[in-house]
């Protein structure tokens, strides 16, 4: 039986009180699927761990060539 | 002109070279005039890559690409095209580069090259420098900007049908991302030129420059590689914006355009040390694709709190699974992965369980330091295993789930997140213990006996994390004193309270709360958003007596516990603008190369980073609300304020979302003065 939230005062505690969470998980990848070498995996952990973000360098073409 | 017999010698001596050395790449450029099946048939063998000049529909090919005769060469250039999208070839299809002139009609232009279904288009400033300037046939400085602002607005119209290399690398730089092209931005550019005789040489482009201006000295039988890229030429290109001139170092949109195409800097005076010739027309199109989309490439987490609950929460799993991917080989690991993984496929309950633990913001705390211990080459994956187990035995009993519950404890006790302390044995001994659900709470099984505990009642065992009210229809706030990653604010937590000592915390945090929500009520409401979890911290306020935001996910704030209602008001206040500021950093770019410009600041001595004064201006603004409402405003507060949000409207380091911000904070700042 899942425990109910809101407890009183003295009680344990509800930390999931954000809004969102019902509304995205349908379409969350599970946590065993997430692939951290996907770049925007990279781009995302590149924010919080500098180590992560490569040096950025342009695509190695000339400005005359695609 | 090769010829098919060379270029397969080519191909083949470059495949045998860098086989097992490096990733082969090969493409071609041409402008269609002899590709046939004989040389497309030797591509496809060899995944050589095929791009093709076009200046766009006839009328536009025709005036610069006729042959001697002044026949048209453009039929030809279809067929070339038309056979490269034709299978087997299709795949080698690169794309389609077009050359700007002014004359030509932009529309009719992307039009032509739209209808070729290319892979990707790129339009090329026509090769000028300030000796040899480009042609303005209406005289106007800006004439290639509105040339392209005009093919920018068809792609738009067209619904953006092909990649633009041009446009595609702007809105990259505008949302704080790498440019894309060696024409524009400051990412560093790894080119040289082998030529057919074996010598080493710059970026063929400068050739237009002047006679000689490639050159290097360098060849590829008597030098190395290594050599060529220290040649003061190629090191120019490296310098990001050390590389470019003290004008543009000095131009708000100099992390988009760059300075230009190398090139196209060139004075005989003083070399490449000057702005683009093109530079009034690159300033108007950065600005004109900024303007025509910032609403749209703004960041959603800036307006939308539930999207920036969703981004972090979506952080904190790529963070866990980066994690697992450092510590997937550690057996203990690997089974409380298992367990937590387990959880997840627990149906709604199980999904609902595991994102409020991975809410709990001293999650964040401990899988950072974990991954900063494994980044060390220190990692203690029994530790992070213990916290891994705990984290899903937590997420089994809030979920009320059927699943197995063990816990690892550490000198006699466990930390089970958001529920509370669990001692389980004397100080200093370890081992497992095995937790499961209760019709009224939760249960370990001690050798034959049951002990049952929680979640509301506290006991000789059981220590809850006890919770805040912030008012009737707020969800409760987790007073957090127990959980061992909480210390991660720059003053240490309190240890755990005393009954009477929470009794009176909250006393006091609900007089501060009603303070707030009294003297500045939008801002009240704003602080109140997202907040989870405060930790009382140690010592009395600092001066200002501003609250802390630490390592921890976006729902926390520490609070120190001597402050009195006016600094605890003032901390919950100042604390959550930290955390919102922090929060929207982590998950969206609101500057990139910070820290290469130094900006004055109005409340610091020093120049600082455009980050450290985005963020004084950040809580300034809800300080000086809230001083203004209890009638202690400091005088030019306001003033200050304000210069602050000047230098920051002129930085070069703000992508679309950061000036919004910005804009935001003016917008709040008026309604203040107001």
């Amino acid at each position: 039986m899942p425990i109910p939230h809101g407890f009183p005062k003295d009680g344990a505690v509800n930390t999931s009180t954000t809004p969102a969470t019902s509304s995205v998980k349908a379409h969350r990848v599970p946590l065993t699927k997430i692939d951290v070498h996907s770049a925007s995996a990279a781009t995302t952990l590149g924010r919080v761990l500098p180590a992560e973000s490569a040096r950025p360098v342009q695509a190695p073409i000339f400005n005359s060539a695609l | 002109m090769a010829g098919t017999a060379r270029l397969r010698l080519v191909c083949e001596e470059f495949g045998r070279a860098l086989s097992g050395i490096a990733a082969l790449d090969l493409r071609i450029h041409t402008n269609g005039l002899q590709l046939s099946s004989r040389y497309l048939d030797l591509f496809d063998e060899f995944g050589v890559r095929v791009g093709i000049s076009l200046d766009g529909d006839r009328a536009a090919n025709d005036r610069h690409r006729r042959f001697a005769d002044g026949r048209t060469s453009h039929p030809l250039v279809l067929a070339a095209v038309a056979l490269l999208r034709s299978e087997p070839y299709r795949h080698l299809y690169q794309g389609l580069l077009c050359t700007v002139d002014v004359a030509n009609d932009p529309v009719a232009v992307l039009d032509a090259l739209v209808e070729l279904e290319p892979p990707r288009v790129d339009f090329l400033l026509p090769h000028a420098t300030w000796e040899t300037p480009p042609a303005r046939p209406d005289g106007a400085p800006d004439a290639y900007a509105r040339w392209l602002l005009r093919v920018f607005d068809h792609w738009e119209r067209l619904g953006r049908p092909v990649p633009v290399r041009l446009f595609e690398s702007l809105l990259s730089t505008l949302r704080g991302g790498p440019s894309l092209t060696e024409s524009l931005g400051l990412a560093p550019t790894d080119l040289v030129v082998v030529e057919t005789d074996g010598t080493l040489e710059q970026v063929d482009s400068l050739k237009s420059a002047f006679e000689g201006a490639a050159t290097t000295g360098f060849n590829v039988f008597d030098h190395a590689f290594d050599q060529v890229a220290a040649h003061p030429g190629v090191r120019a290109r490296q310098l990001g914006l050390a590389g470019v001139s003290d004008s543009c170092r000095r131009c708000p949109v100099v992390r988009s355009c760059g300075g230009g195409l190398y090139t196209h800097r060139y004075r005989e005076r003083n070399g490449f040390d000057n702005p683009s010739v093109y530079c009034t027309d690159l300033r108007e199109l950065v600005d004109g694709v900024e303007g025509r989309t910032a609403p749209r490439e703004t960041a959603p987490e800036l307006s939308d709190p539930a999207e920036l609950t969703r981004s972090q929460q979506e952080l904190t799993r790529i963070l866990l699974a980066r994690l697992h991917a450092d510590l997937a080989g550690d057996p203990d690991w690997a089974h409380a992965w298992e367990l937590l993984a387990a959880v997840e496929r627990a149906g709604e309950a199980g999904a609902d369980a595991l994102a409020a633990v991975l809410d709990h913001p001293f999650t964040r705390t401990w899988v950072l330091a974990a991954l900063d211990a494994a980044r060390a080459g220190t990692p203690d994956a029994e530790e992070a295993a213990r916290r891994l187990t705990a984290l899903a035995a937590a997420a089994v009993l809030r979920g009320g789930l059927e699943l197995p519950a063990e816990v690892a404890y550490r000198d006699g006790e466990v930390y089970l997140p958001t529920l509370g302390l669990l001692r389980l044995g004397e100080p200093g001994t370890e081992g497992r213990a095995a937790l499961h659900v209760t019709d009224e709470g939760y249960a370990v099984r001690d050798g034959r006996a049951e002990h049952r505990f929680g979640p509301a009642a506290g006991d000789a065992r059981w220590q809850p994390v006890r919770t805040w009210s912030p008012g009737p229809d707020a969800a409760p706030v987790a007073l957090e004193d127990l959980d061992p990653y909480r210390n991660c604010f720059a003053r240490p937590p309190r240890l755990r309270l005393g009954t009477g000592e929470a009794e009176e915390w909250r006393g006091r945090l609900d007089r501060a709360w009603a303070l707030l929500h009294e003297v500045v009520p939008e801002f009240a409401r704003a602080a109140a958003s997202g907040l989870t979890t405060l930790t009382p911290l140690a010592g009395g306020p600092r001066a200002g007596g501003w609250g802390e935001a630490g390592r921890h996910g976006p729902g926390a704030l520490g609070v120190p516990y001597e402050a009195g209602v006016r600094e605890t008001a003032l901390a919950l206040l100042t604390g959550r603008r930290r955390t919102r500021l922090r929060a929207l950093t982590e998950v969206a770019d609101l500057y990139a190369l910070d820290g290469q410009w130094q900006h004055r600041s109005p409340w610091r001595e020093r120049p600082v980073p455009v980050s450290r004064l985005l963020a004084d201006v950040h809580e300034r603004v809800a300080v000086e609300a809230y001083r203004r409402a209890t009638a202690a405003s400091e005088p030019g507060g306001s003033d200050r304020i304000h210069q602050a949000l000047d230098r920051l409207s002129e930085a070069a380091e703000l992508t679309v979302t950061g000036k919004r911000l910005v804009a935001e904070l003016r917008y709040e700042l008026k309604t203040v003065d107001a």
